[in-house]
């Protein structure tokens, strides 16, 4: 049996397409240790693996790249987070040494209770403070519960708005880094507004870049919606969007099904959970360069 | 990965903005669903993030290692759904998975994705049928001869013959270390 080398063989072998005989063949060189094997096999492997680079990147929904941060950062915090409980140790020993001080109050001894009165006057009048000092301490604790509930629902909000915009940002700089880099114009249908549009396309990439000027902010209920125009007219949802106080965004279009080729670009008005086909007004569209 | 071998989230959220959508175009390509595809694109970081350490830096570029479990993942998927037939791709995917090294690696970085689809679009409609065949849908060569009504050894030419000129594609641009 030889063992020379057959890059035909291996490129048929990982692409599942040799016979039990080319297999076992295969596998025998493999196992024989021959460096040149090795590496043609090595080969084949990375060159059946290079198919899917040919596909055209399709970003999922924003909405599985939060869920899945939401689960990580979860995780890393649990990981994080220290074994010890917050505050209830405390508050439970002042409860309990405040027990075994009434219990002794309580059970004065007949004799010296007839006698000496001030010391129960004094353990009652303590533990009234205790009593005090922890009914305080206990509201103190839930507002301090309420405040930290709030803060960290904010938070949370920021931290989703800090990954929607760092999300952005990456796709901004895989776009403005393309050496190939194309740009085009949107405008307003009829000419009467001063909003316009850019698109920045990478042609490796297949990424877009669309950055709004002077778009009116919208009525609460309602989104900008970007869309991606195919030559034969499909209108593809692109993704949602705001503007700020300038009327001004940046976004990355994230097609919400493959496009091979886009033709022209255009934003309308949408219900904020945004539409499958376009229904509200044009704002703006622009031919995009041949691809 | 090291990053995320770490427990480092900004270092998951790096490799998911870089690569998610290649991973779902291939979800999506595989398995023909959108939910699905949210779904292996979510398991899948999920295990990065869990199982970074099974990936090993001196055998594949991440990208590498993220394609082949993206397919690994699909045809599990596939199988269990009932829609795949079990073919000897599967346990080759799974080897695929820790084995997979990466002579090609230059080839394999995003700038050159371009490139992979040029050459892959030069390709012969039934040479690119067969590998597509042969990657996304994990047939076998006697399957994708029923499927393409070819016999048997045009198929098997079809695919040598398209890896054969995409390797040549790639190596022109000086993309493939030889």
């Amino acid at each position: 049996m030889t063992t020379e080398p057959d890059p035909d063989l291996m490129l048929l072998y990982v692409a599942g397409a040799a016979d039990p005989e080319e297999s076992v063949r295969a596998e025998q060189l493999l196992s024989s240790a021959s460096p040149d094997a090795q590496a043609a096999y090595a080969e084949a492997l990375s060159l059946f693996h290079a198919v899917p680079l040919g596909l055209t990147a399709v970003l999922p929904p924003a909405a599985v790249g939060d869920a899945l941060m939401k689960r990580v950062m979860a995780d890393a915090s649990a990981a994080a987070a220290p074994t010890m409980s917050f505050g209830s140790t405390s508050v439970a020993a002042g409860v309990a040494n405040d027990g075994r001080g009434a219990t002794h109050a309580s059970t004065p001894s007949t004799d010296y209770a007839s006698r000496f009165r001030w010391p129960v006057y004094v353990t009652s009048g303590l533990a009234a403070c205790l009593a005090v000092a922890l009914t305080l301490s206990v509201w103190n604790n839930s507002k301090l519960s309420d405040q930290n509930a709030r803060m960290s629902t904010t938070l949370a909000g920021l931290s989703a708005q800090n990954e929607r915009m760092s999300t952005t940002l990456v796709g901004s700089q895989n776009v403005l880094r393309s050496p190939h880099l194309t740009l085009a114009s949107m405008q307003t249908g009829d000419g009467t507004s001063k909003s316009f549009g850019r698109v920045l396309f990478c042609p490796v990439t297949r990424q877009y870049q669309v950055t709004v000027f002077n778009l009116k902010p919208l009525p609460p209920g309602k989104a900008y919606e970007l869309w991606l125009i195919t030559p034969d007219q499909r209108k593809v949802p692109a993704g949602l969007f705001t503007v700020d106080g300038q009327g001004t965004a940046t976004i990355i279009a994230h097609p919400r099904q493959p496009v091979d080729v886009a033709a022209n670009a255009a934003v309308t008005d949408e219900p904020a959970a945004g539409s499958d086909s376009p229904t509200g007004s044009i704002h703006l569209v622009g031919a995009l360069p041949a691809q | 990965m090291q990053r995320i071998a770490e427990r480092d989230p900004a270092a998951l959220r790096e490799l998911y903005d870089r690569h998610a959508g290649l991973i779902y175009a291939i979800a999506l390509k595989m398995l023909k669903s959108r939910d699905e595809a949210d779904d292996l694109v979510t398991d899948l970081f999920w295990e990065l993030w869990n199982k970074s350490a099974r990936y090993d830096v001196t055998r594949a570029a991440p990208v590498t290692y993220m394609v082949t479990l993206a397919r690994s993942r699909c045809i599990d998927r596939l199988r269990r759904s009932n829609r795949h037939k079990a073919s000897s791709l599967d346990s080759q995917a799974e080897r695929q998975e820790t084995d997979a090294p990466s002579p090609l690696e230059g080839a394999l970085l995003d700038e050159n994705r371009g490139l992979v689809r040029q050459a892959m679009s030069r390709l012969d409609a039934n040479q690119r049928q067969a590998l597509e065949s042969a990657y996304f849908e994990g047939l076998t060569h006697s399957e994708i001869a029923e499927k393409l009504g070819k016999p048997l050894g045009t198929v098997k030419t079809y695919i040598r013959q398209g890896l054969i000129r995409l390797r040549e594609a790639l190596r022109k641009t000086d993309r493939v270390p030889t």
